[in-house]
């Protein structure tokens, strides 16, 4: 469905991958050789046919060939993908072990002058273009302190103590710039409904101890609308890595995806399109798995 | 998450008359003095927007390579980019772009989506799953590569950054309008049209809309930040619109790379995105608790 609609959007866009290698004018190459690079990347052929045709390489594993790069799709994915799930998964962590404590207090600490700076902390957040926290971030611990490389991307079978250098102002910057806000906000207002519930006065009753009452009783309940903002987080980042990439310069699929925009490499379009939905797919099921996992009452249904 | 704390605020109508209600609304703003601050800064913005030729000191435009990546001073209070332009005077006009994108966006998909949600919600059956569907599946998608493909696809001009916007803002209003509609289309006086014979038509356009609009107005507000973040975002990565006319987004993009030689060139706009989200997001959340009976 997402494949299709962005099939027929990039059929929309004038010039195509070969003006777009070999300039609009067109005066490097005459109307023969045109022609036959055409044919040789299927671009002659009837929409519907070049979609097909796709989706028949696409049940064998072939993504096709990048037009601009000469090598396969599958190829150029498969050292894009680690880029950027490193990144996202180190951003997704980030924000979890930020935002779960902070929830807690927050929610705990209801209407204290904790919550209302978590809170302010949360609109900031949500408020806050990642691609500015990530300039400004950049300018005082890479250029003023020195304390994280400027650009450059080290991956973590490389070299993990380096990597977890590079890889921590995006990762930061993917984290305060929206998950670790979307996270806590939801955890804190689950945890708030949860604590009014009559089980956990009951367990208050019984003389369970205060922190006993809030994670056992009160945290594994309000984990579960958590869970989901959590899978909806992730999606976040995956589209946010598009900005983040460009501004850490990093080579994820989010750089990929731009630069075959403006290429208009379509295959490569269409592979990153394929990997990103598969990617959300694969999120909510893991979602909707956890929520069975946390919810008995999910499971016997 | 919005969304069931907005059907939560509306479950019941308020009662009271207008002046009522705009009362009630008036004390809220004035209780909060942080709610004050951001209507002021929302209505500055306007105002720079608007005014933009007379306000700011210089012609966004105009260079001037001797003075340039300046810090700021008393000529250039937020100093000056790459080609010399006063910084200043560009992010005062940014405002234009921001505002023009965000408010067209809003009101074409707060239009459109409310549409949806209406005909989805009050038919039901099969148009009602074809239609949530599809917007399911805009859901599912990352936003900014779905705005990216669009702008990609059809130029990166003023109107396909506006269209872009109001595709992946749609779903958010047709899906509360549904859940809204759903909620009053048993409701006693809807049933009461349909004895009384209304057409279909009259009982959406009469009886249901007025009385589930308060949450769009609301949605509306938070969605008017999020078109700001969104057009910020796809000017910073070059599918905005285009250079010279000066973006907020587009001015980020710029000063990324001379973030070694002048940093103000990345703090001011970026400061000005986000007051100016920060603001919206506040006047939404009052809005919500001025509408929430249970509030006041």
């Amino acid at each position: 469905m997402v494949t299709i609609m962005l099939f027929l959007l990039m059929s929309f866009v004038p010039g195509d991958p070969i003006t777009a290698r070999y300039g609009m004018d067109g005066s490097s190459l005459n109307a023969e050789q045109e022609a036959a690079l055409r044919k040789e990347y299927g671009l002659d052929q009837p929409l519907p046919v070049q979609y097909l045709s796709w989706v028949r390489a696409l049940i064998t594993g072939d993504l096709g060939d990048s037009i601009q790069q000469r090598r396969s799709v599958t190829t150029i994915l498969k050292e894009r993908i680690p880029v950027t799930l490193q990144i996202s998964g180190f951003a997704l962590l980030l924000s979890v072990v930020l935002a779960a404590p902070l929830g807690v207090i927050a929610a705990v600490k209801h209407n204290s002058v904790w919550d209302r700076l978590l809170s302010g902390f949360a609109l900031a957040g949500v408020a806050m273009p990642a691609f500015w926290l990530g300039l400004l971030l950049l300018i005082l611990f890479s250029v003023k302190l020195s304390w994280f490389p400027v650009t450059g991307f080290t991956r973590l079978t490389t070299d993990p103590l380096e990597a977890l250098r590079s890889s921590f102002l995006p990762a930061l910057t993917a984290a305060l710039g929206g998950t670790t806000a979307m996270i806590l906000r939801q955890l804190r207002a689950a945890l708030i409904d949860v604590m009014r519930q009559d089980y956990i006065r009951t367990a208050r009753a019984k003389g369970v101890r205060a922190r006993a009452v809030v994670v056992r009783h009160g945290v594994r309940n309000a984990m579960l609308p958590t869970v989901t903002v959590i899978g909806l987080a992730t999606a976040h980042l995956l589209g946010g890595s598009v900005v983040i990439e460009r501004v850490f310069n990093i080579p994820g699929m989010g750089r990929l995806i731009i630069d075959a925009m403006n290429a208009r490499d379509y295959p490569v379009v269409q592979g990153v399109v394929l990997v990103i939905t598969v990617f959300v797919v694969a999120i909510n099921l893991v979602t909707d798995l956890t929520y069975a996992y946390l919810d008995p009452r999910i499971r016997l249904r | 998450m919005t969304e069931n704390a907005v059907a939560d605020g509306w479950a019941t109508p308020p009662g009271g008359t207008k002046s009522k209600a705009r009362k009630r609304w008036a004390r809220h703003f004035l209780r909060s003095p942080v709610s004050l601050v951001s209507l002021l800064c929302v209505l500055g913005t306007v105002v720079l927007a608007l005014g933009a030729d007379a306000i700011a000191p210089q012609d966004p435009l105009v260079q001037d390579v001797r003075d340039r990546l300046a810090a700021p001073s008393w000529d250039h209070p937020f100093g000056t980019d790459a080609l010399g332009r006063d910084v200043l005077s560009r992010v005062i006009h940014g405002t234009r772009v921001s505002l023009t994108a965000a408010v067209s966006a809003v009101a074409l998909s707060a239009l459109l989506g409310v549409s949806l949600g209406i005909i989805a919600g009050y038919v039901g059956g099969l148009i009602d799953e074809a239609i949530m569907r599809i917007i399911d599946s805009v859901v599912a998608f990352p936003a900014i590569i779905l705005a990216l493909a669009f702008v990609t696809a059809f130029g990166a001009t003023l109107r396909s950054v506006i269209f872009a916007i109001t595709i992946v803002s749609v779903p958010l209003y047709a899906r509360l309008m549904r859940a809204q509609i759903l909620s009053v289309k048993e409701t006693d006086f809807v049933l009461a049209a349909r004895a009384m014979g209304a057409s279909p038509w009259r009982i959406m356009v009469r009886h249901m809309l007025p009385n589930v609009l308060a949450p769009i107005v609301v949605a509306a507000t938070l969605g008017m930040s999020y078109a700001i973040l969104a057009e910020a975002s796809l000017s910073f990565l070059g599918a905005g619109v285009q250079p010279p006319t000066p973006t907020w987004g587009g001015m980020l993009n710029d000063a990324a790379r001379y973030i070694h030689t002048n940093m103000y060139m990345t703090l001011f706009p970026g400061a000005a995105i986000f007051i100016l989200v920060l603001s919206l997001n506040y006047l939404g959340d009052t809005l919500q608790d001025a509408m929430d009976p249970r509030s006041s």
